[in-house]
């Protein structure tokens, strides 16, 4: 079953969830035996998907990169003669994008079980249900966080880290952190706003990260609410209607 | 036990079970009736079994190991007319995805997750932490020390699962799958073909 909320965001990604993926259909497309995939064939078929793409989205495409890589070295590798003290190296090679391929295959099956699970489960109701309260936003969240709130909040977050590190090397922009929080909220209403920064380690980041935020609510596409004064932030999308405007206007760009 | 008294503490778990929005756990429920978890099953089998006929609408459900009491499933339509209740809170593929790989290598660390998924998880993983179906449990002793995660209860009772262990095994999906095992060789014309249900690769992967 498709996912309701995703499949209605104008977004490429929705295609393919990542180059494993795209390798995948195309092994299942052409119905080829993962144990002995024609090498050269798969590194043309899949060029051609990651040109398809490359036209829709730059940056997405990137990630595709690596995979299309192995495949062109896998490739000439199988053009070459074979010389004894490489064959066992190239074997290894191909090994392992097969591995690759199976453990991947193994949770997509395992994801395909738990999608029938869960939709099996969505029917039984319990009183009161906690799973139900999860899903939707509690009510207590209604008291607006205005400015003061969330540099509050933010600056509350920052002295409980004392794990972070400043690499200089690292440049984040605002505009990735955008992309990044619409991606967070693609599968949820809301988040809690600690919640947000708790993969973070830099306090750059974490800094351009709260940037991202605040440009967010000052366009309107994001709202943040408190339980009370000072209780805990979370950050709802505004409405579907700008929320999706804006995600399709980030990514034809 | 006495069949009076049997029929007293049955109700008195029916009682607990009504108002109880997690399910009740077999070790302290037993405790709090004063009778032994045998015989606990045996009510709750009971109950089941009273549930089990048409005229009633609600069964016991076994989820997170504990039982609860839940409406049946024909009802869910009716249910959600009723209270105005139009949306399915279904999970996405990448979600389901991320999960499927915590669940069976917990603990994990978010970079252990890409590697395997191929694409850049970092936004998956926290909304999945803020739905609370997986939790941080500590930090990888490794460079950078990552956070590790595992599913939570919250994850069991989001697909009714009582267990970890209801979920196939990975040697049951292999075979499923006619993955090979150990003894490779290759130009083998073993057939993948995994919308089928394998049938056809039984016996071949051995």
């Amino acid at each position: 079953m498709i996912d309701s909320e995703c499949s209605s965001y104008p977004v490429v990604t929705d295609i393919f969830e990542g180059p494993l993926d795209l390798l995948l259909h195309l092994i299942r497309k052409h119905e080829i035996d993962i144990y002995d995939i024609p090498i050269a064939d798969i590194a043309v078929q899949y060029n051609k998907y990651l040109d398809i793409l490359r036209d829709i989205d730059i940056d997405m495409a990137g990630e595709y990169l690596v995979m299309a890589a192995t495949l062109v070295y896998l490739k000439s590798k199988s053009l070459l003669p074979d010389r004894e003290e490489d064959g066992v190296a190239e074997d290894d090679e191909q090994e392992e994008l097969v591995r690759n391929i199976e453990e991947f295959q193994r949770y997509q099956a395992v994801a395909d079980i738990l999608r029938e699970k869960e939709a099996s489960r969505t029917v039984l109701w319990s009183r009161p249900d906690p799973l139900a309260e999860q899903f939707a936003p509690p009510q207590s969240y209604n008291v607006d966080a205005d400015l003061l709130d969330l540099v509050e909040a933010f600056r509350e977050l920052l002295k409980d880290r004392t794990d972070l590190v400043n690499l200089s090397q690292e440049e984040f922009s605002v505009e990735d952190k955008i992309i990044e929080i619409m991606d967070f909220l693609k599968d949820s209403k809301s988040v809690n706003f600690r919640n947000i920064f708790s993969e973070m380690k830099s306090k750059i980041e974490m800094i351009v990260l709260f940037l991202a935020l605040l440009e967010l609510i000052k366009l309107g596409v994001i709202r943040a609410y408190q339980s009370r004064k000072s209780g805990e932030i979370r950050i709802y999308k505004k409405n579907e209607e700008s929320f999706q405007k804006t995600i399709g206007e980030e990514g034809n760009e | 036990m006495s069949e009076s008294k049997s029929m007293q503490v049955k109700a008195a778990l029916e009682a607990l079970l009504f108002v109880s929005a997690n399910p009740l756990s077999s070790s302290l429920t037993a405790e709090i009736l004063g009778i032994t978890e045998d015989e606990l099953s045996e009510l709750l089998a009971e109950l089941a079994e009273d549930y089990g006929n048409d005229s009633r609408g609600i069964m016991l459900e076994k989820v997170a190991g504990g039982s609860r009491i839940v409406t049946k499933p024909v009802y869910d339509e009716i249910i959600r007319e009723a209270f105005q209740h139009n949306e399915t809170k279904k999970l996405s593929h990448a979600a389901l995805e991320t999960l499927a790989i915590i669940a069976y290598r917990q603990p994990i660390t978010t970079p252990e997750v890409e590697e395997i998924r191929g694409v850049d998880s970092g936004g998956v993983i926290r909304s999945l932490l803020d739905k609370k179906l997986i939790k941080i449990s500590g930090r990888k002793k490794v460079v950078g020390k990552p956070l590790i995660y595992r599913t939570t209860k919250d994850f069991l009772m989001h697909f009714g699962l009582n267990d970890l262990v209801d979920l196939p095994s990975m040697e049951e999906f292999d075979e499923l799958m006619g993955y090979r095992k150990d003894e490779r060789t290759l130009f083998d014309d073993n057939v993948d073909d995994n919308s089928n249900s394998g049938e056809k690769n039984e016996g071949k992967t051995e």
